[in-house]
């Protein structure tokens, strides 16, 4: 009843009584129910009681956009009432006291959650099979990941069991999913969003993120939890746009930075997808496209696995089964029992990053491998703001290849991590990215293209998406 | 740089990040921090001179709120609803009445 159906549809047959919210929502857990890709850690049992509210106010005229629609959530943004696990042994208990902002600003909207998604463990992954709960499954082709880390939210969307959700993205954890699955994924600038209540895994880049099915839902749902938050000292309080709108009006000349240091040869199937969708948009006279050099995007990885970890090492350090999470037969001194609950709630993944992150920030390694990082970030950042003065927006594949096999890279970890070479560096710089769906590959596999652009550009990368995305669509 | 990082320092580092890893676990994970490592260390061809370290990229650090009281309304998430009169938290009285301060 949901399946592909666009926010505006949803919200429009609502109000003519097409179906109710109870129904919708109902069409909705029997799906998650028939799921068979492992999608959900835990459906909301009280969905269809908020579903029955919903469908009081569209009754009694006082219905929003949002009024009565289904929304699911990541497993790593907190939901009163409702199991919050991040994917983790740590917290599988963990029921939480509050709702992370950007969840309440479309709950109170009358949004109505359907249940939280499978991601990986503490949204550290690119594949979403460091998840506790199981490794979630592409629907494309089950074989294969729905990339990460929130891959449950992506395969909620694109297999029909959601018509749209929340995710995370550290550095790419939106969007590989969005590319990997055939959804829009949208990372905002960083301050667009609230972070309150999402459980935090590197501070510096986390973002929320929004997972639809094209730019009209996403534009609607950005619009609605965008905003100053007084719980958040790093959102801003930058005028939140009418998304929606700007979508209606005529798309402005676009100049386009195809970035040089991207185009390599170690990556085909990404060269080849670029230069297709180049031939593809050769024709629309709106755009315009121009190589860009940005000399230390090349460095962006290597930066960001560092930084990244190091402030997972920080962030997971409350995690010690007295202040937080998981707590085993205590046994020996107080240290040993920190690290007997640790260990016995973290995952492989997890303890990697915080081995790696502890090992970057220690005394002998600090200026080498932390300070160093931070200084060649400040580059990257720099980079991005000189090539923003020539151009709009840039346009890279998000992923080097298509949806690839489950436990194929999960034995090597430098490999699994070059998944996030295109994506982690608007994370680095702090700024909004998008992937689109770009098509089919032979296989059948869905591939995404993304664009980035300056801090505060979301209206301009919607609408983007908006003019280009339809071009893909056979 | 060895690929693999020296099993002492891994013992080190866990200790640190309060992990207790196996032998089987320091062995694999001082291979795999070696590799990554040794990826990373391409950082030090990186001419840094005079560049700051990264701070944020929110406009805005930290900003406080206004210095009002507030006061917390949700207190059934600490204690049952007995505990409460008119949300305070109610306990054994310190002070006499008409009890003055010196």
């Amino acid at each position: 009843m949901t399946k592909h159906k666009s926010l505006a549809a949803l919200h429009e047959g609502l109000l003519k009584k097409e179906f109710s919210s109870v129904e919708i929502t109902r069409a909705c857990l029997d799906a998650i129910e028939k799921d068979t890709l492992n999608t959900f850690i835990t459906p909301n049992e009280n969905a269809l009681h908020k579903a029955q509210e919903a469908d009081e106010k569209i009754a009694k005229g006082e219905a929003s956009f949002f009024t009565g629609v289904p929304l699911a959530v990541k497993d790593t943004l907190v939901t009163e009432g409702l199991r919050t696990t991040a994917a983790s042994h740590m917290l599988d208990t963990y029921i939480p006291p509050y709702t992370a902002t950007a969840v309440e600003r479309l709950t109170d909207k009358g949004m109505v959650i359907l249940g939280k998604t499978n991601c990986d463990e503490y949204a550290m992954g690119s594949s979403n099979e460091n998840s506790a709960f199981g490794p979630v499954k592409n629907p494309s082709d089950p074989t294969r990941v729905p990339g990460g880390s929130s891959g449950g939210s992506a395969v909620a969307v694109a297999a029909g069991m959601a018509p749209l959700a929340l995710g995370s993205d550290t550095g790419g954890s939106v969007r590989l999913p969005g590319a990997f699955c055939g959804v829009v994924g949208f990372k905002p600038t960083y301050g667009r969003i609230s972070r309150y209540g999402l459980i935090a895994m590197a501070s510096s880049l986390d973002q929320i993120g929004i997972l639809t099915h094209d730019a009209y839902d996403c534009a609607a749902t950005l619009g609605a939890v965008a905003g100053w938050d007084r719980h958040d000292a790093t959102s801003s309080r930058e005028d939140v746009a009418d998304y929606v709108a700007a979508l209606d009006k005529p798309l402005p000349k676009l100049k386009i930075g195809i970035p040089k240091e991207y185009q390599i040869d170690e990556a085909p199937a990404a060269k080849q997808l670029m230069e297709n969708a180049l031939k593809l948009y050769k024709g629309i006279h709106e755009l315009e496209f121009v190589e860009v050099s940005l000399p230390n995007l090349i460095h962006s990885l290597a930066v960001y696995y560092i930084i990244m970890p190091s402030e997972v090492s920080s962030n997971m350090a409350r995690y010690d089964g007295l202040r937080y999470g998981n707590r085993e037969r205590l046994k020996g001194s107080l240290e040993e029992a920190y690290a007997q609950n640790r260990s016995g709630g973290f995952g492989e993944e997890t303890s990697r990053r915080i081995m790696l992150g502890t090992y970057a920030l220690s005394a002998g390694y600090v200026d080498r491998y932390y300070a160093q990082s931070s200084r060649v970030r400040t580059l990257i950042r720099e980079d991005f703001l000189s090539a923003f003065q020539n151009v709009d927006m840039m346009l890279t594949p998000t992923s080097p290849t298509p949806a690839f096999k489950i436990g194929e890279k999960s034995n090597d970890p430098l490999l699994m991590y070059l998944s996030d070479m295109y994506t982690c560096a608007a994370n680095l710089a702090g700024i909004p990215a998008v992937s689109y769906p770009a098509g089919l590959d032979e296989s059948g596999l869905p591939l995404g293209l993304q664009l980035m652009g300056p801090a505060w550009s979301e209206e301009k990368l919607l609408r983007a998406v908006n003019r280009l995305m339809p071009l893909h669509e056979v | 740089m060895k690929k693999a990082i020296a099993l002492e320092e891994v013992k080190n580092i866990a200790k640190l990040a309060r992990l207790h890893l196996s032998k089987k676990e320091q062995e694999s994970i001082a291979g795999e921090l070696g590799e990554i490592l040794e990826y990373v260390d391409r950082l030090r061809t990186v001419s840094t001179k005079d560049v700051a370290q990264y701070v944020s990229a929110a406009s805005t650090i930290a900003e406080l709120r206004p210095d009002q009281p507030d006061r917390f309304l949700k207190t059934n998430h600490l204690l049952p609803t007995e505990y409460f009169k008119d949300t305070l938290l109610v306990t054994k009285a310190i002070f006499k009445e008409n009890s003055t301060d010196d």
